[in-house]
């Protein structure tokens, strides 16, 4: 399948990369232009070689005059000229202070606008803007109208939920399975985000070379034409950040971006919940279901303030839903796919990517908002999801829902829904 | 004739640099055109003044070696006059990144690819990106510089080069899937 996939990819790239070069090509000035910009380019060449020309005549006539001016020295007869400078100094004063008492100070106005008048004709060339010349620092950025982005991984018995901000005409894309993150900005350079399980103080040894992470940026960039140069922060305790376990990497080329990813750095917080559900036999739903042929069964442990509000069968595109008391909480897990093969919904995307398309059966796309509505109803006011891993490496989706518009944010109820499916088991 | 040996006439005489001119107009022209998003006149205006600025320094080139060629030294001097104009008007880059993982099973999409788009309607969607991703784009593929020689003229990492390459690349393809 991948084979498939690469070969097809190659045969687009050489499609397009032939029809760049048949359309560059095709891209010729007019003959016209091409002339007149040569007569142009021999005008300004000739003007300065005439230019030049007048330079070397008028150094050969300094260089005359300044001999002539030798010789003067060497006839001069130092006791006249010394009377003679004594005479011209006596004048100047007078001068000088005759006008000063007149109040008349039209000879320094003159003089102003002399220098008015060079100044306007002095022309300022721009030169061309180097990206090393911008300097921006982290504290200056404002990030009032920056997006948000959470990401909760259960990590030694711990839900950790991470909080970060991001620049708005960024581009963020999570990775399939949802541990890295990775911000593009317009420049394209990359900023990751990863959340592992292993071990801190691995990481802190092999911050440079750490091939799990190293490893998820192959994946996302392909193996082929990415590698990861630098790494940004890999911590976990003693900085902004200081819970969980979290690597943080970034690849860049220009100061400013590194300044912005500071700052993005510095919107990151960590929040951790106990977990202390655990599913397994005595769950509350225990159910069976099928996904690509095989079965699987699903034990969903349900709080103690929560109800099971249905259970279905295979037929069913939904596994159970639970309500929690006094509120109008429901979780629905859904058997969507998260790949694209053997359902009769297809799912292009990631559960925490933003505007997911759902690619129906008939070829229609709607989004993944559209598509909760179609499949939940009218009560489908606000929801979340989430993926869970099957055994075989696969997922399937779960929707949960809040069917009321009282708790608009998607991040309150989240963190509500989050330790409920960590309780879930694949068995 | 080589750049070097056009280069050394030029410091006997000043009007030998038509050579240069004749020989690399259109390249500039070309460059120039698919930067601007094909705006003929914008192309004309930067094309002058990246031949008139570098007779101005055409004095104080000086050549590293025997195969030294002049062409990247102007494509630059483009590029720098581009940003100047960009940076005037505000230009804005039109499309974001746009990433999907997902490829559709369309095996016709190759030849729809031949057959709707012209190669005018693909070189205005990669011109729109950002400005060093389409620099990698005409450098790799209408100049067929190698990765590291795209490297050493834009100052960018080798690595950085690659990825901007491919990732633009299945831009492009996403993108025409979008229209």
């Amino acid at each position: 399948m991948q084979k498939r996939f690469d070969e097809k990819q190659n045969k687009i790239n050489q499609v397009i990369e032939a029809k760049i070069i048949q359309s560059i090509d095709d891209i010729n000035p007019d003959d016209q232009f091409v002339n007149n910009l040569e007569k142009k380019i021999m005008d300004n060449i000739n003007v300065k070689s005439t230019f030049n020309d007048d330079e070397k005549i008028n150094k050969n006539i300094y260089n005359n005059n300044f001999l002539s001016l030798n010789d003067m020295f060497k006839n001069l007869n130092w006791k006249y000229a010394f009377s003679g400078l004594l005479v011209v100094l006596l004048i100047s004063v007078i001068t000088i202070t005759f006008i000063r008492i007149r109040g008349d100070n039209s000879v320094w106005t003159n003089v102003n606008q002399t220098v008015d008048q060079q100044e306007e004709n002095v022309v300022i060339e721009e030169s061309p803007i180097s990206y090393d010349d911008l300097v921006i620092t982290s504290k200056e950025i404002d990030i009032s109208d920056w997006k948000s982005y959470s990401l909760e991984r259960k990590i030694d018995n711990q839900l950790i939920r991470y909080d970060l901000r991001y620049p708005s005409q960024w581009s963020l894309t999570p990775t399939n399975n949802g541990n890295t993150l990775t911000i593009l900005s317009s420049q394209g350079d990359a900023w990751g985000f990863d959340v592992t399980q292993s071990d801190w103080t691995e990481c802190a040894n092999k911050s440079r070379t750490t091939t799990t992470i190293n490893d998820a940026f192959y994946r996302y960039f392909d193996d082929k034409t990415y590698e990861l140069t630098n790494w940004f922060v890999c911590s976990q305790s003693g900085s902004t950040v200081d819970q969980g376990k979290y690597i943080i990497t970034y690849y860049s080329t220009n100061n400013p971006v590194l300044n912005t990813l500071d700052a993005i750095t510095n919107t990151i917080t960590v929040s951790t919940t106990e977990l202390t559900q655990s599913a397994g036999d005595d769950a509350d739903i225990y159910t069976d279901t099928v996904y690509k042929n095989q079965k699987y069964n699903f034990a969903i442990n349900v709080p103690e303030n929560w109800n099971v509000t249905e259970i279905s069968d295979d037929n069913s595109p939904m596994i159970a839903s639970i309500k929690k008391q006094d509120s109008n909480l429901v979780i629905y897990f859904i058997k969507v796919p998260v790949d694209r093969g053997g359902a009769v919904e297809e799912y292009q995307g990631d559960p925490y990517a933003e505007n997911q398309i759902v690619t129906l059966s008939n070829g229609d796309k709607i989004t993944f908002e559209e598509y909760g509505r179609k499949l939940l109803g009218k009560y489908f006011f606000d929801f979340g999801r989430s993926a869970i891993t099957l055994s075989d490496g696969s997922k399937i989706w779960v929707i949960y829902e809040y069917r009321s518009n009282l708790v608009d944010h998607v991040g309150d109820f989240q963190e509500l829904v989050a330790p409920v499916l960590n309780t879930i088991q694949i068995l | 004739m080589s750049d070097t040996e056009i280069l050394q006439k030029i410091k006997e005489d000043k009007s030998k640099y038509v050579l240069f001119y004749r020989k690399y107009v259109n390249k500039i022209f070309k460059y120039s055109y698919y930067k601007l998003n094909c705006n003929k006149q914008d192309a004309e205006d930067v094309t002058s003044e990246v031949f008139l600025s570098t007779l101005e320094k055409i004095e104080n080139i000086k050549t590293e070696a025997d195969n030294w060629t002049v062409l990247p030294y102007l494509y630059i001097t483009a590029k720098n006059i581009i940003i100047k104009r960009w940076n005037k008007t505000n230009r804005t880059v039109e499309i974001s990144e746009y990433i999907e993982d997902n490829f559709s099973d369309n095996e016709d999409f190759t030849k729809e690819i031949l057959d709707q788009y012209s190669a005018e309607e693909i070189l205005k969607i990669v011109a729109k990106f950002d400005s060093e991703s389409a620099d990698v784009i005409f450098l790799k593929i209408y100049e067929d510089y190698t990765f590291a020689q795209i490297s050493e003229l834009l100052h960018i990492s080798e690595s950085a080069v690659k990825m901007r390459y491919y990732r633009i690349i299945a831009n492009v393809t996403n993108l025409l899937k979008k229209v």
